[in-house]
């Protein structure tokens, strides 16, 4: 069954939020979709995006039994980030999940 | 075998030996078995020099048959706990003549289909007539090293063991250089040597007990299970003055749970490696994981973090493998870093491979592992680098927890306790908790991920 774009969100969103409240980060806490994830004006650095997207992972496994790898050579070579804000983010797993889809 | 440890054996004749399986067997009896074992073997078509794989563990017959060869100046490739295609593997590895096996008490001989392209390490054994030990390291391509010692040379290190009356429980495998180390140490002092049933905590545990076992060399990870299986409290383990570890890093935390459990024992570090053989060394207090090597047969020193030694009983070579981690004056790189006080007590931080490198900072396992253990939830764990297109690596975690409920819960407890403890690029990006036991058959860990990036 083809997951729909609010169960992602919601994952993310509530991922972002957990870590928010971990390292005590207001913005992350109260984050939304175009809460920046990465770049000079995020409250993450690539430590923090790395537990994020490690832990984006596991939710997705546990809860969807879905694995994939969301920060692979080909995503961080995109001209745009996919993990420049929330819905960017959201949407690249969309994507990802529509490509396993088509196998 | 050389004359000295025969002499010896039957000078033990009436000491208990070996205690197996409820029953004891002298040192007279060990003497016997080797004479019936030759006698056995001079009928086969086992000749001086040859290769054989002899697949057995610890009993009075496989002993035996292990010394019986060394007396006929074969070159013995000891295997223990083995598949039938990692046997395999071995017999090509070293291209081994001869499978010998224990079935029940006799011998079952059986030729390899290996042809018999002399090695020039094994042509010199031959020369010299001098039996041979072939150990193997799990190389990391997975092919195993074939490494190869002179017996008579290695053997000969044993030969100033005072005789004392100890018992030792035997439990690192037989075909390990910490296993024989303890076997040809036991058989040179004249000890009484048990051999417990299996190497489940608590048979272990009934054994010590049963045998008021004083020493006994095991793993840190083994020793960690001994706690946890509860079967410190169903026994009496105050006969236990020696606990000797080695093969891996202990993890300070566990050396106090150790103290706490055990108090009366004294916890020593042990070091060696299967190119060198076992090294002397003095820990500097039973609640430190700090060791001074001090052994007459080894010299050591540390480059770029690394620790070399240079041994008497060193291996002679490699059959499968080049001479790399060797350098040409005769030192052997460890491949193991180490810090040095500065009154020369090295700590063992872990393997350099181990190392995880996140962002140019490099964190080692056993420091995370150390911090995981302090958690009261967690009871074992395995912290190795995971591939990552951002930090290039990142660390991750393999939790074995008491109690497998609400482990979400638990995996941010973890997560928030390293982040006060370590730096933040230390903290385990990833959690994860495996049904599986986190280590082998040998109660020793391999750190592998056990993810990797799919492009």
């Amino acid at each position: 069954m083809p997951l729909d774009r609010k169960q992602i969100a919601d994952l993310v969103i509530n991922s972002i939020h957990e870590l928010g409240e971990d390292l005590e980060k207001p913005d992350l806490i109260a984050g939304d979709e175009s809460t920046r994830l990465f770049g000079a004006r995020s409250s993450l650095d690539s430590m923090g995006l790395v537990n994020l997207i490690a832990d984006i992972e596991e939710r997705l496994s546990e809860a969807f039994k879905i694995d994939i790898t969301l920060a692979n050579q080909s995503a961080m070579s995109r001209t745009h980030s996919p993990f420049r804000r929330a819905a960017s983010c959201i949407d690249y797993i969309m994507e990802l999940l529509a490509e396993i889809d088509k196998k | 075998m050389t004359q000295w440890l025969s002499d010896r054996i039957e000078s033990f004749a009436d000491r208990p030996c070996f205690i197996h399986q409820e029953q004891t067997h002298s040192y007279g009896d060990l003497a016997s078995e080797i004479r019936k074992i030759e006698q056995t073997l001079e009928k086969s078509d086992i000749r001086e020099g040859d290769l054989v794989l002899l697949k057995a563990d610890y009993s009075l017959q496989s002993v035996a048959t292990l010394l019986a060869l060394f007396n006929l100046r074969v070159i013995v490739a000891p295997a223990t706990a083995l598949s039938s295609s990692e046997i395999a593997s071995r017999i090509s590895a070293a291209n081994l003549k001869w499978q010998v096996s224990l079935r029940g008490k006799n011998l079952e001989i059986l030729a390899t289909t290996n042809a018999d392209p002399t090695h020039s390490l094994v042509a010199s054994l031959q020369e010299q007539k001098h039996p041979g030990l072939i150990l193997f390291s799990s190389g990391s391509t997975g092919k195993p090293k074939a490494m190869v010692h002179d017996a008579n040379h290695l053997l000969k290190s044993f030969e100033k063991k005072r005789t004392r009356r100890l018992s030792i429980l035997i439990f690192l495998l037989f075909d390990h250089i910490g296993g024989l180390n303890t076997l040809f140490n036991g058989l040179a002092s004249g000890a009484k040597i048990i051999i417990p049933e299996s190497r489940n905590p608590h048979k272990v545990a009934r054994a010590i007990q049963a045998h008021a076992v004083k020493l006994l060399p095991a793993s840190p990870t083994f020793l960690n299970l001994l706690i946890l299986s509860g079967a410190c409290e169903a026994h009496d383990l105050s006969s236990l003055r020696f606990v000797t570890y080695g093969t891996e890093p202990m993890p300070e935390s566990l050396l106090k749970r150790l103290k706490h459990t055990l108090p009366h024992t004294k916890f020593i570090q042990t070091f060696g490696t299967s190119e060198t053989g076992i090294s002397q060394t003095i820990s500097r207090a039973s609640d430190s994981t700090q060791i001074k090597i001090e052994d007459p047969n080894t010299e050591y020193k540390i480059v770029d973090g690394e620790l070399w030694l240079r041994s008497d009983n060193q291996i002679l070579g490699y059959l499968n493998h080049e001479m790399s981690q060797f350098t040409e004056d005769g030192w052997f790189k460890t491949g193991d870093s180490v810090l040095e006080s500065n009154d020369g007590y090295l700590t063992i931080v872990g393997r350099r491979e181990d190392i995880i490198n996140v962002g140019g900072e490099k964190v080692t396992p056993s420091e995370v592992e150390n911090i995981l253990l302090e958690i009261p939830e967690v009871a074992d764990c395995l912290v190795y680098g995971e591939d990552n297109a951002i930090t290039g690596q990142n660390v991750a975690a393999q939790i074995v927890p008491h109690e497998r409920t609400d482990l979400n819960a638990l995996k941010r407890k973890i997560k928030n306790h390293c982040r006060k403890s370590l730096n933040h690029f230390k903290v385990p990006a990833r959690i994860l908790f495996p049904e599986a036991e986190l280590f082998g058959k040998r109660f020793k860990k391999t750190r592998k991920p056990i993810k990797e990036n799919d492009d």
